[in-house]
Parts: structure tokens; sequence; C-alpha cells
């Protein structure tokens, strides 16, 4: 069984806010959430390629690139939404920051919800979370934007979203995108 | 009518929850109603889940207060703080868990005092993540709660408060500029459970997703 507790490693990188080494880090434990998290944070398209190819097919639910990458851009475009629902407005730079603050605030709480399961040793796995205790801290997370809760809808990679909104927001998702677009 | 109108949640065990001995008499103010507004449902549709834990995780519904109307209950609450250009909104988002899920045994070991030791809280010194803090009480030290250090600049942490009102636990975030104000909060909790504890038997929870 993987030791799935937060390493010093991995704290010192969410001290860093380096979000693409975290969850890479958690990507080769296999903690589930790790999948969406380095896809939204790694540094290329190609990175996770070469993760989803070269890793456990079963750990990717023997899924392939198209859907993860889905996946990955849906949680920008939902988080977006959410940040415009809550007021944000910005350019798209500003934007993507802002996603990515929203980013380095849901990986504390994912480490502080991991380190609390794996304490006490909650459920069948210690550090293994439940998607009720992922929900829970995403809806934490986000309230600190004041994103509202049902942004995250009641899966573990938010609910998918409408055409429009991929439209609008879909070029978020973008690795080595300069800042200043 | 009031299963219609109010959000249930079943804070018996589950075998007392489902005991067919148990009488409306039994279950009365053993269930909490939450009025809507003040409801968040965890939903559990989505994917395959196998991968992920089955179990832990607490009730299927959290509280949510916004930041408006914690500041005007709990006077001197910042609803919004920004340390180093970083804005945060400080609604109060509370989740719920069986006690035995949120508490947790004081260890013997080293601490020191996390605020001047005016709130008689003590961390737990760890090289963690996440570092357990203790409430020093006249009789004994008792579990308060969870804090970790933020990725900020002047340096910064938050904490998530474990609070336990009669066999129910309560868990909510507290950043360090209002840790100070965490009697207050507790007490506004003590209320509104006081408040919504429904008057007669209740549905459990699992019945209404």
């Amino acid at each position: 069984m993987t030791d799935l507790s937060i390493s010093p490693q991995e704290r010192a990188l969410l001290a860093q806010k380096n979000l693409e080494k975290f969850w890479l880090s958690r990507l080769r434990k296999q903690d589930p959430i790790a999948r969406i998290g380095y896809g939204l944070w790694c540094k290329s398209a190609d990175d996770l390629k070469r993760e989803i190819i070269l890793g456990d097919a079963e750990y990717w639910a023997h899924k392939g690139f198209p859907y993860w990458e889905f996946m990955a851009r849906s949680t920008v475009v939902n988080i977006s939404v959410g940040l415009q629902k809550a007021g944000f407005k910005g350019t798209v730079a500003e934007m993507r920051m802002k996603v990515r603050e929203v980013g380095l605030e849901v990986a504390w709480h994912h480490a502080m919800s991991v380190e609390r399961d794996y304490k006490k040793k909650l459920g069948t796995e210690p550090g293994l979370l439940s998607k009720k205790q992922i929900s829970k801290y995403h809806h934490i997370a986000f309230s600190l934007f004041g994103i509202p809760p049902d942004s995250y809808g009641g899966t573990w990679f938010g609910a998918v979203p409408d055409n429009w909104e991929l439209e609008l927001y879909g070029n978020l998702y973008c690795h080595d995108c300069d800042t200043s677009d | 009518m009031k299963a219609l109108t109010y959000l249930l949640i079943g804070i018996l065990s589950l075998s007392a929850c489902t005991s067919q001995n148990a009488t409306s008499i039994d279950n009365a103010g053993s269930f909490l109603c939450i009025p809507p507004e003040y409801a968040v449902f965890i939903g559990e549709t989505g994917t395959s889940s196998a991968e992920f834990d089955s179990q832990g995780g607490g009730y299927n519904v959290s509280i949510f207060l916004n930041q408006n109307t914690v500041s005007q209950l709990v006077p001197e609450y910042k609803s919004e703080t920004n340390i180093g250009g970083r804005v945060r909104k400080h609604a109060l988002y509370i989740t719920l868990s069986p006690s035995e899920e949120i508490n947790q045994a004081v260890p013997d070991a080293p601490t020191k005092d996390l605020l001047d030791g005016e709130m008689q809280l003590l961390a737990v010194k760890a090289d963690t993540f996440s570092w357990q803090v203790i409430q020093k009480t006249a009789k004994n030290q008792q579990h308060w709660g969870t804090c970790a250090d933020l990725p900020t600049e002047p340096k910064s942490f938050r904490c998530l408060r474990d609070l336990i009102i009669e066999g129910l636990g309560l868990t909510y975030p507290i950043s360090q500029e209002n840790l100070h104000v965490y009697p207050a909060i507790d007490a506004l909790l003590q209320e509104k459970v006081a408040q919504w504890r429904c008057a007669s038997s209740g549905i459990p929870i699992e019945q209404q997703l």
C-alpha cells in the first residue's frame, strides 16, 4: 500500500507554490485527484500524455489523453464561470492568474484533508480521500473567492460545462501561455 | 410537512436511526433541521468511484453562512482579508461529522503558544504539513483543531476548528486574523444547533439524497 501522507517534499513544494511538481508527486503515489491536478498544472500537454502512456492504466481508469485533457479543461471553465458569478472581472491574463490562485488554495486544502484523514485513520485507507471529503474541501477553497458551492458539481471533477462556457473560457486552459495574452 | 420544508440530518448512530423500535418521541431533538438557505448538499454523482475511499467524510450536508451574515453576527469578524495582495473572503463553511471522526487525542508533547497565550491555544510541534492545536482549560487540555502555514508573505496560517456539540462534530475554517473571535463563532454555532434541532422525529439524511 502506498504511503499517501503529505511528504516533507510536498510540503516544500506547496510553500514554493509549485503546483506542477506537487501534483506530480501526488500522481506518482496514485492519489486519484492528482490526475486532474497534474492535468491542470503540468507544463505541457506532452507531459500529461507521457504520464498517461507510461502510467498504470488502471489508475488512469483505462482512459486516454483526450478524456483527461477534457476533464482538466472543464475544471478551468467551471472555476472561471464560478469566479465570474462571484463578480470577478479581468483580462484573460488576470483570469488565468486568479484560476491559479484558486488552484493553490485547492492544493492547500487537499494537503490539509489528506493529512487529517491520514492522522485520524478515516475510511478504509489512511490518506485516501472519499469523494465527499474532496467535495467539501473544494467548497471551502472556492468560498475564499466567493465562488458558490454549486460550481463544484457534486462530482470529483466538477460539473461538465455548457458548450458556450467551453467556448468562452476553454482557451484559459493553456500550459505554456504567455500571461500577457 | 416539516420533512418537506427542512433538510434533516440524522446525528444518531445508524442503528438508532434505523431502529424499528425508535418512536417519534425517542428521536425528538436528535436530528438537525437546517433551513435550506444555509444547507449545502454533498452529491455523490459522477464516474466510477472505486479509486476513492468509500468511507469517511462525515454527513452529506454542510452548513454555509456567507461572510456578510457572519460579520453581522460575530463582532470583529473579518469577512475579508488581504495578506500581501492576496484577498480572501471568509464565509463560514461548516462540515458535519460524527464526533469520533474529528476528535483527536491530546499528545504528551512539547507545545508553544499560538496567540500570546490569551486564547489558551497551544500548537503541538510537529514536522508535518499541519499541526494540532490544543486548548488549555482550567482543568485539562483538549483537542481544538489543526492549522497549517499558508504560502504568504508575510507569513500566516489557517486552521480547521473542530467543535463537538452533543455528539455532532462541526469543523470550520478560520484564518489567523479571525482566531481571536473563535469563542464567538463557537457560541454562534451552539445557538444555531440548538435552534435547528428538529422538534419531532426526522428522516435520516440517507433518505434525503
